[in-house]
């Protein structure tokens, strides 16, 4: 099976639909500032605009020629008053600091002060005209203001952006994250479970009908497959048991000795397929993934033992002991695991080491609990293993004339896997080694 | 000994029917599920091999209409269905074990003779060494009123000691009759379950009722009473 990819941060969705919503945020964003910039500073503009008008027609009404009167200008005004008739133009009244010449712009905006032009015609012919002045430092403050509020309202609104991005992205692909969640949930042990529809039809619903239709067409074949396997099983074994059992229910006895070794042959060669037999089903079944892991609670000496006792007369024919130490000794070693699986997992060890093993040796089996329990099962060979680690791929034997199809380690490899177990082959000095280290261990109170 | 033969291949069924018959079992053979749960219902027998994929009822359905009948048999699965759900299943209705096709003849027998075993324990006297009581059909050990919950080993240890109370054992001894096979000498089994008998059996009582006798065994010791 494919295992989960992990990929970085910046390639995600997740990151991608966020930078497309901040952008769109701020987008958004720094058109409102710029709007609201700008409304602002022409309404300070026009509020300046008539308080200079307010001023320069005031002071236009106040003014006479004859005789000339003129208000003094308060602390802050500066103003040019010129009366022209058709033959000159006299000025009147100047206390303006710089550019005191008329503009065709009936108002001017220098940096330090702002201008209005204003003029009145007079009865007597004559137009009097007004170039009122007010400082622009209370605009330019009030500007000032206005522009350092913009310079921190867009850094923040950029941050508020990328968040409110990250979190509508996440908010918007929460459907998506559903659907991965329930398909790393779904696997070809159990019957399969649909994705829920959501209840708004968009390209999301159409993706969650889309893979319901073939989640639906996996648990067809998915169901057609343990169908096939089941069948199989049972149309492989069951002639298998007729032989087997006739073989094994004759009455020896009442037939003649050729026939009595006739018979013990037949039965070794209907055991040999038996066992062909089932690590070829459990192989297939392996590879399509639909070994079940039914996970509880063993006392790993005791399963040791009920092995040892099962392969005890294979021992006894090769003149093999088996040495079993566990340690430490003052507790109770238990491992949570699918007890099928490690039977098979430790009936295959040691079966090979009753296969391999130096005639009259011993098979030596550790049971160590520390942070993990590590089963190690140790022998003496009588063949030499040029490289031990490829016992643990498909169809790797020792000797090619010993029986086997170098499936054994290579199930208890993939079987001690699927139960997050893990299974080291060593060789050194003709001497084999199999450590199964199992890290779900049931701890109990002393 | 009674045993019911429910298997629809009918050359299985003679050939196990002839090799019960050899090792002296009385038997009768049916071949599909509600011929089975009707004899059951009818006949008395001691243990009943069940086949799983049977015509009319399947094995499942047999063993969960036994149970609603309160027929009490012990049942041995004899399937050629492999898979840890469906022994799971088996089991969780009230099978006593499960074999799979094809299977060694030898093992079959031993797995009957242990179920037979079991069941028929259930007449055997119970035991008391002091203040232990060790009941062999339920498998209980007491000490005082405190449920001793033992493995399948440490209990065949305790029996093996219980039966032969106040008398020493030696360690090939105990392992002949708890293992029924010859390990090497230099293992630690028997040091390691008489460590773990000592800590359920002995450890918060005034009187430790297992005693080791130095370069002899071990033994169990207190006043036997037989009931």
């Amino acid at each position: 099976m494919k295992k989960y990819s992990s990929y970085p941060f910046y390639t995600s969705i997740r990151f991608r639909f966020g930078l497309l919503f901040n952008c769109l945020l701020i987008l958004f964003l720094s058109a409102i500032i710029f709007l609201m910039y700008a409304k602002v500073r022409r309404a300070f503009e026009n509020n300046f605009i008539l308080r200079l008008s307010t001023g320069a027609t005031t002071l236009l009404q106040k003014i006479t020629v004859n005789p000339i009167t003129i208000t003094l200008p308060q602390a802050d005004e500066r103003f040019l008053v010129t009366y022209n008739n058709t033959v000159r133009t006299d000025t009147l009244f100047n206390n303006l600091t710089s550019g005191n010449g008329f503009t065709k712009d009936s108002i001017q905006k220098n940096t330090k002060d702002w201008r209005i032009t204003k003029s009145r015609k007079l009865e007597t012919g004559g137009t009097l005209s007004i170039v009122y002045a007010l400082p622009a430092d209370d605009y330019n403050a009030s500007m000032q203001q206005l522009r350092v509020l913009v310079l921190i309202y867009i850094p923040a609104a950029i941050i508020i952006s990328i968040i409110a991005g990250y979190f509508l992205s996440g908010i918007f692909l929460l459907p998506l994250k559903e659907i991965i969640k329930k398909a790393n949930r779904t696997d070809l042990t159990a019957s399969i479970q649909l994705l829920e529809e959501p209840a708004f039809k968009d390209e999301l619903h159409e993706l969650t009908v889309a893979l319901n239709r073939m989640l639906e067409r996996i648990d067809s074949q998915s169901r057609l497959q343990n169908a096939f396997f089941a069948a199989a099983s049972h149309e492989l074994r069951t002639p298998l048991s007729n032989l087997l059992t006739e073989l094994q229910t004759t009455k020896v006895a009442d037939i003649p000795g050729e026939m009595q070794v006739l018979i013990q042959n037949q039965v070794a060669e209907v055991q040999r397929l038996k066992k062909l037999v089932d690590n070829f089903l459990l192989m297939s079944r392996l590879k399509a993934d639909s070994v079940v892991v039914n996970k509880r609670n063993i006392h790993i000496a005791e399963l040791c033992m009920e092995i040892m006792e099962r392969l005890q007369q294979q021992a006894s024919e090769s003149g093999l002991k088996f040495m079993l130490n566990i340690s430490p000794a003052d507790e109770d070693i238990v491992v949570l695991a699918d007890k099928d699986h490690l039977t098979i997992i430790l009936g295959n060890l040691f079966s090979n080491c009753l296969k391999y093993g130096v005639a009259n040796s011993v098979v030596r089996v550790d049971i160590v609990q520390r942070d993990c329990v590590v089963v190690t099962v140790q022998n003496e060979t009588a063949v030499i293993i040029e490289d031990v680690k490829s016992l643990q791929e498909q169809f790797t034997r020792i000797e090619s004339y010993k029986e086997g199809f170098g499936l054994g380690l290579w199930i208890a490899t993939r079987l001690s896997e699927i139960n997050h177990a893990q299974l080291n082959l060593h060789y050194k000095n003709k001497v084999f080694s199999a450590a199964l280290r199992i890290c779900a261990v049931v701890r109990e109170a002393k | 000994m009674k045993i019911l033969i429910v298997e629809d291949e009918r050359k299985l069924a003679g050939y196990m029917e002839n090799g019960l018959k050899q090792a002296g079992y009385l038997t009768s053979i049916c071949h599909d599920g509600a011929a089975a749960l009707e004899k059951a219902a009818s006949e008395e027998f001691n243990l009943i091999l069940l086949d799983l994929m049977l015509p009319s009822a399947n094995g499942f359905e047999v063993l969960k209409n036994l149970r609603a009948f309160n027929i009490n048999v012990p049942v041995i699965i004899v399937s050629a269905l492999s898979d840890t759900q469906q022994i799971v299943e088996g089991l969780d209705l009230g099978a006593v074990d499960y074999i799979r096709k094809p299977f060694e003849w030898e093992e079959l027998l031993a797995r009957i003779r242990t179920v037979l075993r079991i069941s028929s324990n259930a007449a055997k006297p119970t035991f008391m060494i002091d203040d232990l009581f060790i009941d062999p059909a339920a498998r209980k050990v007491l000490r005082g009123d405190k449920e001793i919950n033992l493995t399948s080993k440490e209990y065949l240890l305790l029996e093996c000691l219980a039966r032969n109370a106040n008398r020493v054992l030696s360690k090939n001894q105990l392992l002949e009759n708890a293992w029924e096979m010859s390990f090497d000498p230099e293992s630690n089994i028997i040091e390691v379950y008489m460590h773990q008998l000592r800590k359920k059996i002995d450890k918060g009582f005034d009187n430790p009722l297992i005693k080791t006798v130095v370069g002899a065994g071990y033994m169990l010791k207190g006043n036997k009473k037989n009931t």
